[in-house]
């Protein structure tokens, strides 16, 4: 689902990657523009708060690199935060093994989560990354793609590596568990 | 846990939270929430998480990632034909000059020496073939088809010629390329007289052939 929320008569994804894979490099433009801040807004959602536009950058590069490999039946979106995902793992990878010699689980992308507090002068919103910060990685992960890609739970299964209905549990177990910190306060 | 049934509408509230519904969504749902308390928490909630997230979210620069894709891509696994571009930097310009213009000149250019050099080494089999020495000698008849055998047997005939050549004119000694030269003159002089020298040839086989 590429055009999700476009004007009308623009081209999917699909129809992108066929004008680039015919070297129009238009289409690779119009993709990144399409691609590139929610990808950021995904791996700050994340936790990710250095190198952003470098690991946006690193994740187009991957993909269309690999283009070929790319299912027509899964949104590309979808697959570009299954990289991007990926490569935040392997960085705190190797981040944890530089720190501590201790190898991160497998399983989610993120064990680790930097709440934003120094950054949102809202004192709502920073009430509710405190909130965020104390859910799992699996629920944060899904209410983050949830609520700030609006993303569809069907897609974000497939970005999780889970179903439909556990990523709707996951996300209503989220939103109850902030729920409760917040009213705690 | 929200309390509300309308599960269609509560799946618009992360829509809304970022603003991604048209216009008669977005109407519906905030006539919705007017008078639902647990619809209207949540989003309050969904719509701080953004906030948050949005603050700490930097713009990223789609030219740079752009330039970035194009250089990391040229000819990976696409066909090389190219819609006509308008490249407005001078990095998009570099990025598409089309790799495979500098493949074709080099293959165009290695075809061309190929050839002066097989035309060379005929001239050189066809002279000593038909000169007056008999010196040189082939099997079979030295026709035009002769200098365009393959790399092989332009070795052979070559070699059965008496020069030692291993490379190009160039590595001809003094001696060879004075016969050579000599040999040239008599070609043109000698014209008609073809089947003769060719006869000759036959009956005076050198050695070693």
């Amino acid at each position: 689902m590429g055009d999700q929320g476009a004007a009308p008569k623009q081209a999917t994804d699909a129809e992108l990657i066929a004008r680039w894979q015919k070297g129009d490099e238009r289409a690779a433009a119009t993709l990144v523009e399409r691609h590139a801040q929610p990808l950021a807004r995904f791996a700050a959602s994340l936790g990710e708060r250095d190198g952003i536009e470098e690991l946006v950058q690193d994740t187009f590069v991957r993909a269309f690199n690999s283009m070929e490999s790319f299912r027509a039946d899964s949104a590309l979106r979808t697959w570009l935060f299954t990289i991007c995902k990926r490569l935040i793992l392997d960085r705190k990878r190797s981040e944890r093994r530089r720190r501590d010699g201790v190898e991160l689980e497998e399983g989610h992308a993120v064990v680790e989560y930097d709440a934003l507090d120094g950054l949102v002068a809202d004192e709502t919103a920073r009430k509710v990354n405190e909130a965020v910060a104390r859910l799992s990685p699996m629920q944060r992960e899904v209410f983050m793609l949830r609520v700030t890609d609006g993303m569809p739970y069907g897609e974000i299964a497939g970005v999780v590596d889970s179903t439909e209905g556990a990523c709707r549990v996951h996300y209503h177990n989220a939103l109850r568990t902030i729920k409760e910190y917040l009213s705690d306060e | 846990m929200n309390d509300c049934l309308n599960d269609d509408l509560r799946d618009l509230l992360p829509l809304m939270a970022h603003d991604a519904l048209s216009a008669a969504e977005r109407a519906r749902v905030n006539e919705h929430v007017a008078h639902c308390a647990a619809c209207r928490e949540e989003l309050s909630i969904l719509v701080a998480t953004v906030t948050a997230v949005e603050a700490a979210t930097p713009s990223v620069s789609v030219a740079a990632i752009t330039a970035a894709v194009q250089r990391a891509t040229i000819g990976e696994g696409r066909l090389v034909e190219r819609a006509p571009l308008r490249l407005h930097t001078r990095d998009a310009r570099r990025a598409a000059t089309p790799v495979r213009r500098t493949w074709l000149s080099r293959q165009v250019l290695a075809a061309a020496a190929s050839l002066v050099l097989v035309v060379t080494l005929s001239l050189t089999v066809l002279t000593r073939t038909f000169g007056p020495s008999g010196g040189a000698t082939v099997d079979g008849m030295p026709d035009s088809s002769m200098g365009m055998t393959d790399s092989a047997g332009e070795a052979r005939l070559v070699a059965s010629s008496g020069l030692s050549v291993t490379g190009g004119l160039s590595d001809l000694s003094d001696e060879d390329l004075t016969t050579l030269l000599a040999e040239l003159e008599q070609v043109d002089a000698t014209v008609e007289a073809e089947p003769v020298s060719m006869h000759r040839a036959l009956v005076n086989e050198p050695e070693g052939f």
